[in-house]
């Protein structure tokens, strides 16, 4: 295999005059041959071979993401090396087109990396390109993609001497361009999802009264409450794939504590319990959309161990779709064909047993796939 | 970690880990002491928009075991280190829940805890990320004026003392490790401290007693930044900025343990936890006895409803928590008396001259003499100089002398003596002058020595080798 390193294409338009430095984007590809003319990459050859999983997988000093066969998690094939500050490991994420993956990094010569340090947002193209596209947005805020693959949402936090600093949104083009979306100095922000057209942006903000949801345009127009989520920290926020309902979880305490979850419908703003037939202590969280409109959440047993559950469009009992009696299921992503269902299976009866966890691929059969040995995993997105 | 406002802004240190160091260029390390060398002189007046010191100040960068300064650790964790001092370490701890809170003159910090904090800082490292270990280089200093091993941010932004230059005890937290390690441990207590009228307590059911590892959870908590959701960096374990929850915990140990150690996943009390639990390996060997501990288990309400959002503001008064179970006691031996002896020494300050002079040509040039810092002693004497008059240059703020007993890497740059250059500002000389340069030797150090400076003015008149005086 030849080896290609790929630092030297990093472009910067949107940075002309930065001081980044090419190993701060970082990026091997591989191809298998070369004839003389441009090689496809490997991100390039895993196209139109079906589906795939994308997975990030953590290093020391550098991420990989690997795209891996569901059908057979032997099947392998690394398709980029991403550097960054040694111990932070990267957000990567698949475009919608599955062409491109944007990731948020800390530079790998960060002078002193920390969580809340400036962190690079940048943009990997099918051809092994990488590009970064701005150097002092939030590294623990995913990319959120446009539905067009041409842009993506970053969060940017300006910290302040007393009080938590504002945060903005970012609309960070391929091309370089960027522009802000809304800027908040009363709530931390966090982007959810575009609708499904691309003519708004979901976002929750949080602060000391609860979460709420917000819609936006694009451009930064039209900023409207969608819906109060809780009085309490919702978190896990799923856009269905139809756009027309939010999933979510939250802690709920009082009479009888539960974590829950909830979906909304954005039309109406009315919010219902996902798993309606469920009482006792409850713990439902982490939702997944299948491509046919069901959800899927985490269940702890009262006995321990977790499954996971589906529930229907409207709600209703959970039917099983995982046995996790030793550890949970935290479902992560269907495939795009419905079939599969990738979960990361955490060691432990409940969640303060919390052990070790690894992503794995569970089939309608309930067949179990690991797809790493490492810890740390992340979904970057599936390949059509 | 930050006493003030700006303690969400809490960043870690960008340090080699032991198994990079140990194959550290060395090279790389030796030029980068040379380039030190050669900076031009500091003037003792103050500069600003630095921070404690214009240029990081000497250390002794003990061996990669991290013995000295993980015992270090376990002196201050049970104020052997230096006892009831109000700087380096506290008076009293608070003791008791919200309703019967009482100072207890029983000071003392879990040592696993300690150790475990100062891996997440620094790599437990007191010099810089160049300075191989067994050396004697640059201080570690981040962006952010952390120094050393605790990196230590309070006080350290700018010059305290007089004159607008570095104080006493900032030369001593930026040059000694055990001065550092006291100031940290000091100002995890001062976080345990603030509650309960600032912070909340953990251990409502157990008297938070500061013996078991599990109440401490707030103060390192705070040692980072008590910050919780809709901070730039929430350090509330169920924010969404972690995506993941339940979370496989973090480890310090090696990669392969079957746990995280993504940094990015965590809030900062479970980074700590962890790695006390799983600590790093240095050499094939733990660097401490796994400290094993539980955390509030969010999906019980005794634990979880304290950390509603709702509660989440200033004084906390409704966050108290019971301690989380299955407690644990730091298992880790309390030190002997002689340990302190081992840490500390018994350092002498030694300056090799009481006068130089220095030749200047006014508003040209000046020729620096040179004073040489010694420990007739052991251990480390750190020292700050500072200057009578303005136009005193030194060519450092503070620095070490470094005992014979200290163990320094035959490869490594570690010159146990110091030398200090002495100069003046030639646009500030109209004529021949004297000052004194004061070189304090610092905690056990004591004694303080001063250098006369004379001042010859040589003047050019017109035929070069002649000089008017």
């Amino acid at each position: 295999m030849l080896i290609v390193r790929v630092l030297s294409a990093v472009a910067k338009p949107a940075l002309a005059g930065g001081a980044l430095t090419a190993a701060a984007a970082g990026g091997f590809f591989a191809v298998d041959k070369f004839h003389g003319q441009q090689p496809p990459s490997a991100f390039q050859q895993v196209q139109g071979h079906g589906q795939k999983l994308l997975i990030s997988e953590f290093g020391e000093r550098s991420d990989a993401i690997v795209a891996i066969d569901p059908a057979d998690v032997s099947q392998r094939k690394t398709i980029a090396q991403i550097d960054h500050a040694q111990g932070f490991g990267v957000f990567p994420v698949l475009s919608p087109d599955g062409q491109a993956i944007a990731y948020t990094a800390l530079p790998a010569n960060a002078a002193k990396p920390a969580p809340d340090a400036p962190a690079l947002a940048a943009v990997v193209d099918v051809k092994g390109k990488a590009t970064i596209l701005a150097d002092d947005i939030d590294l623990l805020v995913p990319p959120i993609w446009s539905p067009d693959s041409t842009s993506f949402v970053a969060r940017k936090n300006t910290a302040q001497a007393e009080g938590a600093g504002s945060f903005e949104l970012l609309l960070l083009h391929r091309d370089g361009a960027r522009s802000s979306i809304t800027t908040w100095n009363t709530a931390a922000v966090f982007p959810i999802a575009f609708a499904p057209d691309g003519s708004a942006l979901y976002f929750a903000t949080l602060n000391a009264k609860g979460t709420d949801l917000y819609r936006v345009a694009p451009d930064g127009s039209g900023e409207t409450m969608v819906a109060h989520l809780s009085d309490q920290i919702a978190r896990n926020w799923k856009l269905s794939p139809d756009g027309a309902k939010l999933a979510y979880s939250v802690t709920e305490s009082g009479a009888a504590p539960a974590v829950v979850t909830k979906t909304l419908e954005l039309k109406s703003g009315v919010a219902a319990e996902a798993v309606v037939a469920a009482a006792g202590d409850r713990s439902e969280f982490n939702p997944a959309w299948n491509s046919d409109g069901r959800l899927t959440v985490a269940s702890v047993k009262a006995a321990g161990g977790g499954d996971a559950v589906s529930v229907g469009v409207s709600g209703g009992d959970a039917q099983r779709l995982t046995t996790n009696d030793a550890g949970i299921d935290l479902p992560l992503g269907w495939s795009p064909d419905g079939g599969t269902l990738a979960v990361r299976a955490v060691d432990g009866k409940t969640p303060l047993d919390a052990g070790e966890g690894h992503v794995e691929l569970v089939d309608g059969d309930g067949r179990r796939d690991r797809v790493s040995d490492g810890v740390d995993v992340l979904i970057v997105g599936w390949l059509r | 970690m930050k006493m003030g406002g700006r303690e969400g802004l809490r960043r870690h240190a960008g340090r080699l880990p032991a198994q990079c160091l140990s194959h550290a260029p060395r090279l790389l390390a030796a030029a980068a002491l040379s380039l030190t060398a050669l900076l031009p002189l500091r003037a003792t007046t103050p500069h600003a928009g630095a921070c404690a010191f214009v240029d990081p100040p000497t250390t002794y960068e003990a061996t990669e075991d991290r013995k000295l300064y993980l015992r270090a650790m376990e002196l201050a964790g049970n104020d052997m280190l230096f006892p009831h001092d109000p700087f380096f370490s506290q008076a009293s701890i608070e003791v008791g829940t919200r309703s019967n809170r009482t100072n207890s003159p029983d000071v003392y910090v879990p040592p696993s805890l300690l150790k475990a904090i100062s891996w997440i800082e620094s790599v437990t490292s007191q010099g810089a990320g160049a300075l191989p270990f067994g050396a004697i280089g640059p201080a570690l200093v981040s962006f952010d004026c952390g120094y050393g091993i605790s990196q230590v941010t309070s006080g350290m932004t700018a010059p305290v003392g007089e004159a607008g230059q570095p104080s006493d005890q900032q030369a001593m937290v930026a040059t000694h490790f055990a001065y550092n390690v006291g100031r940290g441990a000091a100002i995890l207590l001062d976080k345990w401290n603030a509650a309960p009228s600032d912070r909340p307590i953990v251990g409502i059911d157990t008297n938070s007693d500061p013996h078991i590892v599990e109440n401490w959870y707030y103060a390192i908590w705070s040692y980072n930044g008590f910050t919780g959701p809709g901070a730039n960096r929430s350090n509330h374990p169920l924010d969404p900025i972690y995506g993941s929850w339940p979370r496989t915990p973090y480890s310090c140990g090696p990669s392969t343990d079957g746990l995280s150690h993504n940094r990015s996943l965590f809030p900062y009390q479970e980074l700590v936890y962890g790695c006390a639990a799983h600590p790093p390996q240095v050499q094939g060997q733990p660097l401490w006895t796994a400290q094993p501990s539980t955390l509030p288990d969010l999906k019980n309400p005794y634990w979880r409803a304290p950390l509603d959002l709702a509660n989440f503001q200033y004084p906390y008064n409704k966050m108290d928590l019971p301690t989380p179970k299955p407690l644990h006691m730091d298992t880790t031996p309390k030190p002997d008396l002689l340990a302190r002896l081992v840490v500390l020494g018994l350092p002498r300050l030694a300056v090799d001259r009481p006068i130089v002079l220095v030749n200047v040509r006014p508003g040209q040039s000046a020729t620096p003499a040179e004073v040489r810092i010694s420990n007739d002693g052991s251990g480390i004497v750190p020292w700050r100089v500072s200057a009578n008059k303005s136009w005193i240059k030194v060519s450092q703020q503070a620095g070490v002398a470094v005992g014979s007993d200290l163990a320094c890497k035959p490869s490594a740059p570690c010159e146990r003596t110091a030398v200090l250059k002495i100069s003046v500002d030639p646009s500030k000389i109209l004529g021949s002058d004297a000052a004194v340069v004061r070189i304090a030797g610092l905690g056990g150090g004591g004694a303080t020595q001063d250098v006369a400076v004379f001042v010859k003015v040589n003047v050019a008149i017109g035929v070069p080798g002649t000089t008017k005086n």
